[in-house]
Parts: C-alpha cells; structure tokens; sequence
C-alpha cells in the first residue's frame, strides 16, 4: 500500500533526478539569451542579440552546412546497408550469420576514440586525405548499426506468415516486398533514419580522426571552447543542436509506438 | 441389444473405386527434412475434387509441414505434388492454383478489410469493377458485408478468420488450404466456424484441406481423414470408418479414447461407449459376447453420460460410458464388483 508520504517523496526525488538530468542543459539555454558576453548567474538581462550574431558567422554557418550534408549521406548509406543487412540476417540460413551480426553491431559497443583512430590509421595508410566523404564514411559506420537494429527488431516482430499471405494469393517477391513488407517495415526503418541523423549530428570523437581542415558543427563548439572564444555564439548552437538532435528523436519515439 | 458397428460405414469407403478421374491432388513420395529431422518421410496421397479432406495428427506429425510443401513455401527434398495433372513441386506459391487459410489469420494491417480481400485480384491485375464485385460478393459470403472499410485490428478473433477465409476464397482456388484456422478461437466460436466452413465448402465446391490437432473437429467436418503420425499416413478413412475401425494402435488411441486389451489372438480396441456394465455375472452370454470380472475404480458424473473407470481382474484399466437415459440413480459404489461385456458386432480387433 502505497502512503501519502511515499508519494510526496517519490515526486521529490522524481524532481531531483530530472534536475540532475536537465539542469545544466537549461543552464545553457538561459546563457543563449544572455545579454551580456560574460557568462555568470544571474544573467545580465534578457537578449536575443546572439542569434543574428551566431548566423552572420561564416564559420559556424560552413560547420552547420557540413554537419547537415554529413549526417545526411551518413544516414542514407547507413539505411541503405543497414537494411540488407538486417534483411540478410533475418531472412538467410547461412553459416557466419551470427558473425556478421556481431561484426555490424560492434562499432557501437567500440569506444569512439578506437573506432576513429583505426579509421585515420586506416585513411592515412591508403594515403586518402582526410575529407568531407571520411567523415561521412566514419560517421556512417555507427549509424548502420542504428538502423540495422530497429529493423532486425521489427523484422523479427512481424510475423512471417504476412510474406506467405502475400505471395500465396498471387504477388511476386517485388509486389510483397512494397505492399507487405515495406510498409510493415516502414516506421522502424524511419526511427533508425532519424536516430542515426541524430547521433551523427552531435558526434565529436569519430569525427575529430576522422575530419580534415573542416568543421563540423560539434568540432567548431570543441574548439571554441577550448580558446574560450565566442562563448555566447557557443550557447547559442548548443540550443540549436539540442533542437535538432531532440527532434528527431523525439519522432522516432513516436512513429514506433503505435506498433 | 447386436447392433451393426459395419454399417457405420456403408457408402463411404470407397478406396478401391478411387479413380483416377477423381483425383485432383496427387503426391509420391513426398520428403522433407529440417536439420537432420525428417519431417515429412516418403509420403503417397490423393485428394479428391471437391472433397473436404483433413490432415489430423499432433504437433510435429508432419501434417503442416506436407501442407507447406503444397502451398509452396517449402521446397521438397524428394517426391512430387500434382493438381490436376501438372507438377507444382518446383513453382514459387504464386504459381500454384492453391491458396492458404493461416493459423494466425496473416492479415495485412495496414489494409482495410476490403484492401486485404482484394489484394490477390489486383496482383492478377482484374479490372477494377471485377475487382470490386467479388470483393462485396466474398464479404457478403463470409457474413462480413459491412465490415469492408475497417481494419484487422478493430475486428474479432472470428471476424479476422473469415476475412482471411475470404481473402483465399475470392481468388478462386482449385485448391483451399486451411491450417488449423479456428487454433485460436474459444470452443463456441469454434463449433459456429466449423458450421460455416462446412457450408462455405458445400456452396462453393472447392476442395479443402485441412490440417488439424483436434480429432473432434477432423471427425465432424471432413469426408476423409489421414491420420499423421511421425511423418508417415497411418491411416486414411471416412470419419465412421477412422473410429470404429482404426487399424492401428496409435490411430485407436488419437482418435477417440479407447481401452487396449490383449486376449489370446484378438487385440481388442474397447471404445468407452461400446463397453457394457453389469452387477450380475449373468448378463453378457450368448453368441459374440464376452465378459470379463473386475472391481469398480471410479465412476463420475458428467451430465449426459456418466464415466466409469473400472480396474479388470485380469490387471487392465477399462473405460466405460453410460449415458444417464434415466435419471440418474446413484447407485454405482466404488470397490464394488462389476462385470463388463463387449460384443463382436460392435467392438472392434486389430489384426495382430
């Protein structure tokens, strides 16, 4: 039986843990509209000044071009392999089966600081100059895994017999696969797609092996901060990537749950 | 008190007149094994048109397996399966005449009733306005006209099934293939479906097989039976034929109970019904009558019979029932002494 009191401190400590989670997060966004250039509590007045000036920057807007076109190839190589080879698994009886499957999931479980620094290791040994297209190829080897288990999961989920249903009344492999299987695919390969947009997006490690003279967005913030430099511009795309990395995810969540 | 236990069968059994002509399904052995299992082993069948022929044996007896295997989504590692004369075995399931009724309905949930029922006659690529006419005469069929508009997931158990019935059955099939489709369904919903079913097969004169664990369900709807056990046809008979004259153990014991007893040449399958009780050593002489001593072990009422588990002198357990025709008079003790008796118009024997 649960008693008044427990309640009340349930919802205290209920308080406290998303305190601990989301105060210096919110800490941050007040800083954003700081309208001063010196970061201290409480904030000097309430401005919007920032935003304009963090836009008009040429550097930050370059790193924010870039972090989009990465994360947008990034996720698009990673649907497109990640989905044969949920497919492959799924489906094949082969030997190795389990070893591919190991072999796709391990980048995540890898440190990044090892995945990257194999990666460069890698790049300099075939003496390919560190680019926009490495970034995208280290960045697209985590967000393979994303995709390859939200749609391993949901392949296991969906009963065979709908592909027998199908086929069994007449529609070849091509008809099954769009009208049956695709569709009941669909919102995972989706949540794996934004999910995976979202990791590459904020992704600092993988990326600093991996990038050559370029920014992405997370590296410029990396950087900014360790000069100590343009600090309320900082506030500013911290707010910003939290916008768009929550997004996404926050769709992913939803598309899945109505299955 | 002689009754004909042979007359059960008049009419039916014709297996020495299966002609040729008749047969619309036709498999030789027919083998698959998965993994070092062999589930279905050197099989021989043939189904009649327009028959409604059921496939009964548990779980692991190969009886789904052998309606994969026809359906198409297995391949074959020895044998043929012909319909109407033309070897299925190596076509994809889209290639074959035949189409399937699943266990767990497989219904596509993202497609309204009427999408579902239509999807095989798109893939055919009908005409539109044929399309839409046998789709409203396959809903009308299965008692679902209303429901075309709404979604898998917003019907019943029982409404589900007769939407994949008609999903199957709008396509016209030579051939209907049903796996266990009432599996899921409570026993009520079951003796409606099984009604239905029967009908639906009659009206439309399509062949239906059918696979099933339950032999109540194979004895009330089919007009003949194979009995699957570990791969292998033990038996294949009309109904009547499959329960009054099993011609193996395992068949005696899964079709129906009955009580095995070993005397002399005769092996006697004892059918609870067919067992006779009496208080007096009396009763049971005269020509085809015997008798055995034994003490009352148990007796339960069940309403419309009463059950009797009796303990012969002789070391076996029998079971009898008594149908309560007269109020029921409790007058059977436990440890009592009893005589039971069986007749050889109506028991039967295995040959040994």
């Amino acid at each position: 039986m649960e008693r008044r009191s427990t309640r009340v401190m349930l919802a205290i400590w209920t308080v406290l843990v998303l305190v601990f989670l989301f105060g210096p997060i919110l800490l941050i966004a007040v800083y954003a509209f700081n309208a001063s250039n010196v970061q201290g509590w409480p904030i000097h007045g309430f401005s919007l000044q920032w935003f304009p000036k963090t836009w008009a920057n040429a550097e930050v807007r370059a790193a924010l071009w870039l972090s989009i076109r990465a994360g947008l190839v990034a996720t698009t190589i990673a649907v497109a392999l990640g989905t044969c080879a949920a497919f492959a698994v799924h489906r094949g009886r082969w030997r190795g089966r389990e070893t591919l499957s190991f072999a796709v999931v391990l980048p995540i479980a890898l440190p990044g600081i090892i995945t990257g620094m194999a990666l460069n290791s890698f790049f300099v040994f075939w003496h390919l100059p560190l680019s926009y297209w490495t970034i995208v190829i280290g960045h697209a080897t985590f967000c393979i895994v994303i995709v390859y288990n939200n749609v391993l999961a949901r392949l296991r989920r969906v009963p065979g017999s709908l592909a027998e249903a199908s086929m069994d009344i007449g529609a070849g492999p091509w008809m099954t696969f769009r009208r049956v299987t695709f569709p009941a695919i669909s919102t995972a390969l989706v949540a794996g797609a934004l999910l995976a947009f979202a990791l590459s997006f904020d992704e600092v490690i993988v990326t600093t092996f991996t990038a050559g003279a370029q920014n992405t967005l997370p590296l410029w913030i990396f950087g900014a901060i360790r000069l100590g430099q343009e600090l309320p511009e900082v506030n500013v795309i911290v707010l910003a990537i939290l916008v768009v990395t929550a997004v996404p995810v926050w769709f992913a969540y939803r598309v899945t749950q109505d299955r | 008190m002689k009754m004909t236990a042979q007359g059960a069968g008049i009419g039916i059994d014709d297996e020495a007149t299966g002609a040729a002509e008749g047969v619309l399904l036709s498999i030789r052995g027919l083998s698959k094994g998965f993994k070092g299992m062999q589930a279905v082993k050197d099989l021989d069948l043939d189904i009649r048109r327009g028959e409604f022929f059921t496939m009964l044996g548990p779980s692991g007896s190969g009886k789904t397996t052998t309606l994969r295997l026809i359906a198409g989504f297995e391949r074959p590692d020895a044998g043929t399966i012909t319909l109407d004369g033309q070897d299925l075995s190596r076509r994809a399931p889209f290639e074959r005449d035949v189409n399937t009724v699943f266990q767990d309905y497989a219904l596509f949930p993202h497609m309204s009733v009427a999408e579902n029922i239509a999807y095989g006659l798109k893939a055919k690529k009908l005409p539109k306005d044929e399309v839409a006419t046998r789709v409203a005469e396959a809903l009308r069929m299965v008692q679902l006209g209303a429901q075309g508009e709404r979604r898998p997931d917003q019907l019943s158990g029982g409404q589900r099934q007769r939407v994949g019935l008609a999903r199957a059955i709008v396509n016209r099939p030579r051939l209907l293939l049903l796996d266990e489709p009432l599996g899921a369904l409570d026993l009520k919903l079951r003796q409606d479906m099984q009604m239905e079913l029967k009908q639906i097969q009659e009206s439309l004169g399509i062949t239906f097989l059918y696979v099933t664990h339950d032999q109540e369900e194979a004895l009330s709807m089919s007009d003949r039976v194979a009995v699957f056990n570990d791969g292998r046809i033990e038996q294949v008979a009309a109904p009547a034929d499959l329960y009054e004259r099993p011609e193996t153990e395992f068949v005696a014991g899964f079709v129906g109970t009955s009580s095995i007893l070993d005397r002399g040449e005769r092996r006697w399958v004892l059918r609870p019904e067919k067992l006779h009780l009496s208080h007096s050593s009396g009763t049971f002489t005269g020509e085809g009558w015997h008798s055995e001593s034994g003490v009352l072990a148990e007796s339960v009422y069940a309403g419309i019979f009463t059950r009797h588990i009796i303990r012969l002198d002789r070391g076996e357990t029998v079971v009898a029932v008594e149908q309560n025709r007269r109020r029921y008079i409790a007058n059977a003790r436990r440890g009592a002494q009893v005589w039971v008796g069986w007749h050889d118009g109506e028991a039967y024997a295995l040959k040994r």
